[in-house]
């Protein structure tokens, strides 16, 4: 309605907690690919916060790369996890997105070998492509949206005027 | 014409409640109506908003996202539900919503950064645009501090001039509510750009609701004239200053006292000249 705009100013905040016994992971966001954070993530509810402007329909990822895992990180048959990254909370422009992740974000596990070997034996099965936000594997997770970003979330209600 | 005194001024600032204003809900419920839709009452009241002579709004232009509100307590509302009861910051002596669910005011100096601040402007204490408001937007730059306007009294304002233009200006209302229309609370909201919230989900979200609100919206515009309060009574309030040797101010339903800071209620005083007039 009486808009003339074609872009918006939207702020991020990702809020990431690791665990880990020796390392702590390591964690890249992106947004598709313009690289807005890299380093180890050792707190509890770590913040992370920038602002983008984005362009009116245009497509954006929101990437997280967690690395720094290894072999040597996790114990499958004794079921210990040495190294954990989690995403608590993903708020844009102000929303809780919690609501929207299920539908909306995806991870891709590199599963290391050993983990598939030991899935194979036992006979279970694993999806490399999953919602999931508890990331004990070097994973790559994406968050799809879509800019006006409040147009975007009345589409996923399935909704409204645009 | 009616004889008056200082006695005649309130406390309370009532606004004006002529024949006129208070005629017409019965003019609305008696009459058959013309349905109007959330678009065709959009642009009509944002002309009507505009078309003020008596008050500039600078860099008005830049906020075109523009959306119905049910009057300005629903733009409020609207960004409270947003950040929260904590979440927002108000000033001392604002509007009295705020105080009665034990909101209490920052002073300017002291607000804290990154957190948005609701303010009305002008302020009913001061009639005016708050004295520290270029300070004030300095201090909104540094800590980061998205300033949103309840312009409420500006619609019965004269003389009034204010660049929103600043930055840190995300959003601002009006609404009719300041002619007597609280029965039909109605207005705007114009933004910088649109975000998720209350507003947003009845007007975009929801689409065409509260036809018979918005409808009543279109037939208000379409008859009370935009400075109305001014354009009637500015000459008997200007005569009433100067008999009573009080001071005037930006507001048509306020005067101050010489030497007293204190804002006085003039609407009902106008609004009986108004009835003695018509007798």
């Amino acid at each position: 309605m009486i808009t003339n705009q074609n872009s918006e100013e939207i702020k991020f905040e990702i809020y990431l907690t690791s665990e880990y016994y020796e390392k702590p992971p390591h964690a890249q966001i992106f947004l598709n690919e313009s690289l807005k954070f890299s380093n180890e993530i050792t707190d509890n509810k770590k913040l992370i916060t920038f602002t983008e402007k984005l362009n009116f329909d245009n497509k954006y990822s929101l990437r997280i790369i967690r690395s720094n895992t290894d072999e040597k990180n996790y114990n499958i048959n004794g079921k210990i996890v040495n190294q954990c990254l989690y995403i608590d909370k993903i708020v844009i422009d102000n929303i809780n997105c919690e609501w929207l992740l299920y539908e909306n974000s995806y991870a891709i596990t590199d599963f290391p070998e050993s983990y598939i070997k030991y899935q194979e034996e036992t006979g279970q099965t694993y999806s490399k492509k999953a919602y999931n936000r508890t990331l004990i594997f070097n994973t790559e997770w994406h968050f799809n949206f879509t800019s006006p970003f409040y147009i975007f979330i009345m589409k996923c209600m399935g909704g409204g005027i645009y | 014409m009616k004889k008056y005194s200082r006695e005649d001024l309130t406390d309370k600032l009532y606004p004006i409640e002529d024949p006129f204003l208070t005629g017409l809900p019965n003019t609305w419920y008696t009459q058959t109506q013309k349905f109007s839709d959330t678009d065709l009452f959009t642009r009509a009241a944002d002309y009507w908003f505009k078309s003020s002579k008596l008050n500039t709004l600078r860099n008005w232009d830049q906020f075109g996202c523009v959306d119905v509100i049910m009057g300005c307590t629903h733009y409020i509302e609207s960004i409270i539900l947003k950040y929260g009861w904590d979440g927002f910051q108000i000033l001392p002596q604002e509007y009295g919503y705020y105080g009665l669910m034990g909101k209490t005011g920052t002073p300017y100096k002291d607000l804290k950064p990154n957190t948005p601040l609701i303010v009305s402007l002008p302020n009913f204490s001061y009639a005016d645009v708050r004295p520290e408001w270029d300070e004030l937007l300095l201090i909104c730059e540094e800590r980061n501090i998205d300033i949103h306007i309840d312009f409420a009294w500006l619609t019965v304002a004269n003389g009034v001039d204010i660049d929103v233009g600043h930055p840190n200006i995300k959003s601002f209302a009006m609404s009719l509510s300041k002619y007597c229309c609280q029965w039909n609370r109605i207005g705007l909201r114009w933004s910088r750009q649109r975000s998720m919230d209350s507003v947003t989900i009845m007007t975009r979200y929801y689409g065409d609701v509260n036809s018979g609100l918005i409808s009543c919206g279109n037939f208000l515009i379409h008859r009370i004239p935009r400075d109305y309060a001014w354009t009637y009574y500015g000459k008997m309030y200007s005569q009433i200053c100067e008999d009573l040797d009080l001071i005037p101010t930006k507001l048509i339903n306020v005067v101050k006292i010489k030497g007293q800071d204190k804002p006085m209620g003039i609407g009902q005083l106008l609004s009986s000249m108004h009835h003695a007039n018509q007798a």
